[in-house]
């Protein structure tokens, strides 16, 4: 066999020839000093650069964190409970105040038909005063249109306490009763206030 | 989910002990016949290389160094390489559904890491700083870790000496060029397999290949 051309050897590494004929060239270089120098040549230097390349990725990939970390399924359920805590408290905060609403309405039909009240508060904004109007009614008047059945005792001593309030509100206020500086002004106020409040 | 977990875990075992380990769990729950049978299972390595994928862990500790090698020498630039590999196994990982078995894991690897690869040269023809190597490898230092065989330092030397000469031969080639050199000599794969990873024909690869190769020896040649 001839020695092998500069192609022959290309082709020997490239891998692109039959299995067979491969074999025929690296019997002959095997057999013949030139042409395993020069195949020696280059496939020396490919053999140190994949040698010295891997021991370089391989230390470099052993510091690398295994970051693409899969989803855990331990997470997986935690993460699934996480939401299931967060629907139930989005749905608590959303029927908590409607029961809220629901009983604050109930106390107050409560107390409407206890003391047969219509309460009205009024904030008047404009000349920093408040109207409170209480309105005395028949409380058994109320109480005949109730459907809920209600202690009378507790009804009575509810109109007592009413009552009391009513009178302390319309009670006049003693001008020396109040440690309030007695500027000008501020007892001017004093006397809207209580020229405002009404029966 | 219980289930899960059940399935994933005996793959690490599976991947390092492979039949050994079936051969031995058979033997506990269902006797002597069956441990036999399991480990005469032709079917296992098949079943493996599906599952293979699930077990994030090993599949990084069996492929990365290799595939960030690959990606190193494709790019040049070793901190750009390293986020690529990252984002492949994370690629790999999230598309292992994809994973058809009909390519080795290695070849489906270096096709998903050849994709990044070729993106990232896309973008850095439009930055002027893609000259500035930052992060080369250092090969001299790369040598000391070298196994043992290798450990003398006059052989470490002329071992390193080698290697440079072929990573400084790289750096002239083309990036098809320099895949496709890293693919059949690096990785050891064949035509065949480069063109299909590569997405070529079988003759144009060879053409790159051949142009690359005597590029290659040629500076390899000159540098002695």
């Amino acid at each position: 066999m001839m020695h092998l051309t500069e192609d022959q050897i290309d082709e020997l590494l490239m891998g692109s020839l039959p299995t067979d004929e491969i074999a025929r060239m690296r019997e002959h270089a095997a057999g013949c000093e030139a042409c395993a120098a020069k195949l020696a040549e280059i496939e020396a230097p490919i053999a140190s650069f994949k040698a010295v390349t891997l021991a370089w990725s391989e230390r470099r990939s052993a510091t690398m964190p295994v970051w693409p970390k899969p989803v855990r399924a331990g997470a997986r359920w935690t993460v699934g409970l996480a939401w299931g805590a967060l629907a139930a408290a989005a749905l608590l905060a959303a029927v908590i105040p409607v029961l809220r609403h629901e009983q604050n309405v109930r106390v107050q039909q409560a107390y409407r038909h206890a003391a047969g009240l219509p309460i009205a508060g009024q904030l008047s904004s404009a000349g920093a005063t408040v109207t409170v109007t209480v309105t005395s009614a028949n409380a058994q008047d109320a109480s005949a249109g109730s459907e809920v059945p209600e202690n009378p005792q507790e009804i009575a001593s509810d109109n007592q306490m009413l009552a009391m309030v009513d009178e302390e509100l319309n009670a006049p206020i003693p001008a020396s009763g109040l440690n309030v500086p007695a500027t000008k002004s501020r007892g001017q106020s004093r006397s809207t206030t209580q020229g405002s409040l009404q029966n | 989910m219980v289930g899960h977990r059940a399935r994933t875990r005996p793959l690490t075992g599976e991947i390092a002990c492979g039949a050994v380990i079936w051969g031995r769990r058979a033997l506990v729950f269902n006797g002597m016949a069956l441990a036999f049978e399991a480990v005469m299972t032709p079917m296992q390595a098949v079943v493996q290389t599906g599952s293979e994928l699930d077990d994030i862990d090993a599949l990084v500790r069996t492929y990365r160094p290799r595939l960030l090698r690959f990606v190193m020498f494709s790019i040049g630039d070793a901190d750009l390489a390293e986020s690529i590999t990252q984002d492949c196994f994370m690629k790999a990982y999230n598309g292992r559904a994809s994973f058809r078995g009909d390519c080795s894991v290695n070849t489906w690897l270096t096709s998903i890491a050849l994709n990044l690869v070729r993106d990232q040269q896309r973008l850095q023809k439009f930055r002027f700083w893609r000259q500035a190597r930052a992060t080369a490898v250092d090969v001299t230092e790369a040598a000391n870790f070298l196994p043992s065989q290798e450990s003398s330092p006059e052989r470490t030397l002329l071992t390193a000496e080698k290697s440079k000469q072929v990573e400084a031969a790289l750096e002239n080639l083309s990036p098809n060029q320099k895949m496709i050199f890293m693919m059949r000599f690096a990785e050891e794969m064949d035509l065949a397999e480069i063109a299909e990873t590569i997405h070529m024909p079988i003759n144009t690869v060879k053409t790159h290949l051949h142009r690359a190769l005597k590029s290659v020896r040629a500076q390899v040649a000159a540098a002695k």
